[in-house]
């Protein structure tokens, strides 16, 4: 199916805020102190480099 | 340790309690702010469940930050004063008069609504209408828009035809409004305009500041908007200002682009102009085609 216009637009913004996202979470894992948080910062990074590679391979 | 988590920080090094909240404002800002509108907007099917699948999964560890900063006691929410309770307890009491009157109101009409068409029924404000072919109200006593819809904008289906417009992010029915309905024709009865409108204030939305809703956005016009008066009073020969009246000018024309944010119909009920598209088609009297 084709993308509407406001579906490119939300897929686009979307690749970029969870890349940026992806980015401040590769930067806080070597800034954090408490291993808790390291863990669950890691955890999210896992989770956002997923969302970040379906939504482009949506758009593939 | 360079720093102890939680309170001051050197220059350019975040404590955890910072890295927390900003990641925890992340996640706020890219479920509500793309997810939930993406998942409400978007028409082909596989895209609206990945993007309701990503604003699950947002929220779910959002709430998994909040927890870490709420069990180091950097996020307790506070609890509401007593002021805010009551009058969290009125607007419910006013919301509950609100729809006895509409149940009173039911059963004066005999406990249904005199409609006709096979379109889908709303209910917006205290006057339930429907937006198949060719609707009638009980309510004001004059039989609106009786006529032949040759332009019928929801279509014998409900749905607006907008949907089928390029690049329409489709609200669908839900959101239509009884303003895309004007300038149909001949069938036009100026009283029309007062029976379905767009209320919202009808269940106190908008009142209270619940945020960005356009609903909430709508309910601030308390009343006919100037647009519909000027028509009034001419019959058949009324000419709906329809660029106020067919325009749906948000997600599907580029709706973002502006960055104005995710709701397309908090800017149609703000906009008052007439969008450029409209213009470059003489001859369209604002009708879909």
């Amino acid at each position: 199916m084709a993308l509407t216009q406001t579906e490119t637009w939300y897929l686009s913004e979307s690749i970029k805020g969870e890349t940026l996202i992806c980015q401040k979470l590769a930067n806080y894992l070597n800034q954090v102190q408490d291993p808790e948080l390291g863990k669950l910062v890691l955890e999210l990074q896992r989770t956002c480099r997923q969302h970040v590679d379906t939504l482009i391979g949506h758009i593939s | 340790m360079s720093h102890p988590s939680g309170s001051g920080s050197k220059s350019g090094t975040l404590t955890d309690r910072q890295i927390a909240e900003d990641i925890l404002t992340s996640q706020k800002y890219i479920s509500n702010y793309y997810y939930a509108p993406a998942v409400l907007e978007s028409t082909d099917p596989n895209l609206r469940n990945m993007f309701q699948k990503m604003h699950n999964e947002t929220q779910s560890q959002a709430k998994q930050v909040f927890d870490y900063l709420n069990s180091r006691g950097w996020y307790k929410p506070r609890q509401a004063d007593a002021q805010s309770v009551n009058d969290l307890r009125n607007a419910a009491q006013e919301s509950k008069q609100i729809l006895s009157s509409i149940a009173g109101e039911m059963s004066d009409t005999g406990g249904k609504s005199d409609m006709i068409g096979t379109g889908q029924q709303h209910h917006m404000g205290t006057q339930p209408f429907q937006t198949g072919t060719g609707w009638q109200s009980t309510y004001s006593g004059t039989p609106q828009w009786t006529g032949a819809a040759p332009h019928n904008v929801y279509g014998s289906q409900g749905v607006s035809p907008l949907s089928q417009r390029p690049g329409y992010g489709g609200y669908g029915t839900s959101f239509s409004s009884p303003a895309q309905s004007h300038g149909i024709g001949t069938g036009w009865q100026p009283t029309y305009s007062q029976t379905p409108q767009w209320r919202g204030t009808q269940y106190g939305e908008g009142q209270s500041g619940m945020g960005p809703s356009s609903l909430a956005l709508g309910a601030s016009w308390g009343g006919q908007p100037s647009w519909m008066q000027g028509g009034t009073g001419t019959g058949t020969g009324w000419q709906p200002a329809y660029s106020q009246a067919t325009q749906w000018t948000g997600t599907q024309y580029g709706e973002g682009q502006s960055g104005m944010g995710p709701s397309s119909l908090a800017q149609w009920a703000r906009w008052g102009g007439q969008p450029s598209w409209i213009q470059s088609q003489p001859g369209t009297q604002g009708q879909w085609r």
